[in-house]
């Protein structure tokens, strides 16, 4: 602990917080009345993910992933009937990717997604994405536009300004990295992946 | 507080089942992992912190490097520290934007939070997203932290635009995987920079020495 | 790892000893109502004082701590003593105190009603301490204007005197964060209060 927890004014602030109000019995009584008369349900709160570890995926939870697998069902079921990628206008942007980026809290954001182009050589594969932490590493959510002589896969992605982390998934399956790009070791999973580093115009 | 599980729960879901196919929907099949996940998201953002780091941390884990549970829950773990530090060093009140960049430059090892502070208190009124990613990128590159750091603040009391940095970088990297050292590709490409930057600040058009054109946009 | 001196006067249970033994909780935990009211007696004072500090309207803080223990009380046939009982209980109160102040809108900078702080402070519990109004407004005043999740921490280390260690499982948040939030507040209470110490 640091000096300033022998300091004095902090002793004291911490003495006089430390002052209990007295006991009181009425509200003690209206407690345990309540507390008599409350409804027993299942658990409905994450007060019990702490007690009952093993037992965690509370009614909240669970309905949550319920309600996402519903809502991804929806998203997949245009996957399924799509033959063929959507060809991505190269003006365009992938609204989701932005969706994933910063949230505005305390000072105002001043930046903008800036367009960046990915390419990724690879004559062989059905189908290419690009998946980053721009996109939340969604494979489905960018998909890469063959290009004209069949050698290359190309996209542009709005990407906020700072440095991120990338690769491709070839055919779905293969997470591949960018050939042109540095990599870097993910220092929590071990793991590498392509770095881009995004600059503000 | 149920409602904030509900939504993390989602959120976290909502990632697990961004699927890269149709085939196989990645998700997270341990309930412990799963709650202990919702549990850290409820308060990194309670903290007031962006939260989509960690989002974005656990996807990864589970679409790339297909990690256990107690590894994706320690990952998310180690993210939200460092957006708490991260904050706190590039205090007062940096944006969203900010925290996350000096989040990410933490997980470089050697990136300390003084770097940051460093970075911060040579562009109090800007955002640092930038220069904190391109110091974030020489460090990984093998550039001793120190030694990015003052390159960079050197670069931001230049006036070098963010694309400048960014190419300052993108060049470096060029030149390792050539098998460069780091140091030396840094010098090299510090002093072409130099040469169109002002020595004190100013506009790199400003200063531009005849027969020279200014790489990239003026300063901001 | 603190200096012996604080750990003796910060990091001991600050309370007089409350003893809620496992044979009360089982008892509580199979519906038996005077077992609970037994729980509720011990920690009462505790969950009143925590919440009072915690909440941006301390009008609310018997209301959140009659939540609180609701919820216990209903959670209580799940329990399973792999934590301290105490732990558990702050974690519902800290949950609930968190949600009151996400959900309660400030109109303006809070101002303090002198009179009504002043009523709603307790009585000294240590014989002989004089007791100094006009301090402990600046106190809770400036309490008031530590961010919620630096002040939640502060309270439940300083105050309450739970440890890295329980906080981390009580919260989530890893312990470097967790001290780094109890400094924060505690250098900014130093920084307030110096002046009116005079």
């Amino acid at each position: 602990m640091t000096n300033s927890d022998n300091d004095p004014v902090l002793r004291r602030a911490i003495d006089d917080l430390r002052r209990l109000p007295p006991l009181d019995s009425e509200a003690v009584r209206r407690v345990v009345s309540a507390a008599a008369v409350a409804r027993v349900s299942p658990a409905e709160d994450d007060d019990m993910i702490v007690a009952r570890p093993r037992r965690s995926l509370t009614v909240w939870t669970v309905a949550g992933i319920a309600a996402a697998a519903a809502i991804v069902g929806f998203t997949l079921h245009g996957v399924w009937t799509s033959h063929s990628p959507a060809p991505v206008n190269v003006a365009s942007s992938a609204p989701a990717a932005t969706k994933l980026q910063t949230v505005d809290r305390g000072r105002e954001n001043d930046a903008l997604p800036v367009p960046q182009q990915f390419v990724f050589e690879n004559a062989r594969a059905h189908r290419v994405s690009i998946v980053g932490d721009f996109n939340g590493w969604g494979a489905s959510k960018t998909p890469m536009v063959h290009t004209p002589d069949g050698t290359s896969w190309s996209v542009i992605v709005p990407v906020m300004p700072g440095r991120h982390i990338y690769g491709f998934m070839v055919d779905d399956s293969v997470f591949t990295l960018d050939p042109r790009a540095p990599k870097s070791r993910d220092v929590d999973l071990g793991t590498e992946g392509s770095v881009v580093i995004v600059g503000r115009p | 507080m149920s409602r904030r599980a509900f939504t993390a729960g989602l959120a976290i879901s909502m990632f697990a089942f961004g699927a890269i196919g149709a085939q196989s929907a990645p998700r997270i099949a341990d309930p412990d992992a799963n709650a202990q996940l919702t549990s850290i998201v409820s308060a990194t953002r309670d903290a007031g912190l962006p939260i989509e780091p960690i989002l974005s941390k656990v996807q990864y884990a589970i679409v790339v490097a297909h990690a256990p549970g107690p590894r994706i829950v320690a990952a998310a773990r180690a993210i939200a520290s460092r957006l708490e530090i991260a904050r706190d060093a590039l205090a007062p009140q940096p944006n969203a934007l900010d925290i996350t960049a000096g989040a990410d430059a933490l997980g470089v090892p050697g990136v300390e939070p003084k770097e940051l502070r460093t970075v911060r208190a040579a562009s109090p009124k800007q955002s640092v997203a930038v220069p904190l990613g391109v110091l974030a990128q020489l460090v990984s590159n093998g550039v001793t932290p120190s030694k990015a750091t003052a390159s960079v603040i050197d670069l931001i009391k230049r006036g070098a635009s963010p694309d400048q940095m960014v190419a300052l970088g993108n060049n470096v990297n060029s030149d390792v995987a050539s098998g460069e050292g780091a140091t030396k590709a840094l010098d090299v490409r510090m002093r072409g920079l130099n040469a169109v930057l002002a020595p004190g600040g100013g506009s790199a058009a400003a200063a531009a020495a005849p027969g020279l054109s200014s790489s990239g946009p003026k300063k901001p | 790892m603190y200096p012996r001196h604080l750990t003796t006067r910060f990091l001991q249970r600050p309370d007089p000893a409350v003893s809620i033994d496992s044979t009360t909780i089982s008892r509580a935990k199979l519906g038996d109502i005077d077992a609970f009211t037994a729980i509720v007696e011990a920690y009462h004072q505790r969950c009143l004082r925590f919440a009072r500090s915690m909440l941006r309207n301390p009008d609310d803080a018997e209301d959140m701590v009659q939540e609180a223990f609701v919820r216990l009380y209903r959670a209580l046939p799940r329990y399973e003593e792999r934590y301290r009982f105490e732990s558990w209980l702050f974690q519902i109160l800290g949950n609930c105190c968190r949600t009151a102040n996400t959900t309660f809108r400030r109109v303006e900078a809070r101002t303090v009603d002198d009179e009504s702080v002043v009523e709603r402070m307790p009585s000294s519990d240590m014989p002989g301490r004089q007791f100094d109004e006009e301090w402990s407004v600046a106190v809770r005043s400036a309490l008031a204007e530590v961010p919620d999740y630096n002040r939640e921490i502060f309270l439940l280390h300083y105050i309450e005197g739970f440890s890295y260690d329980e906080i981390e499982r009580m919260t989530g948040v890893r312990q470097s964060a967790l001290k780094m939030r109890v400094k924060r507040a505690s250098d900014f209470l130093r920084r307030r209060l110096a002046p009116a110490r005079k």
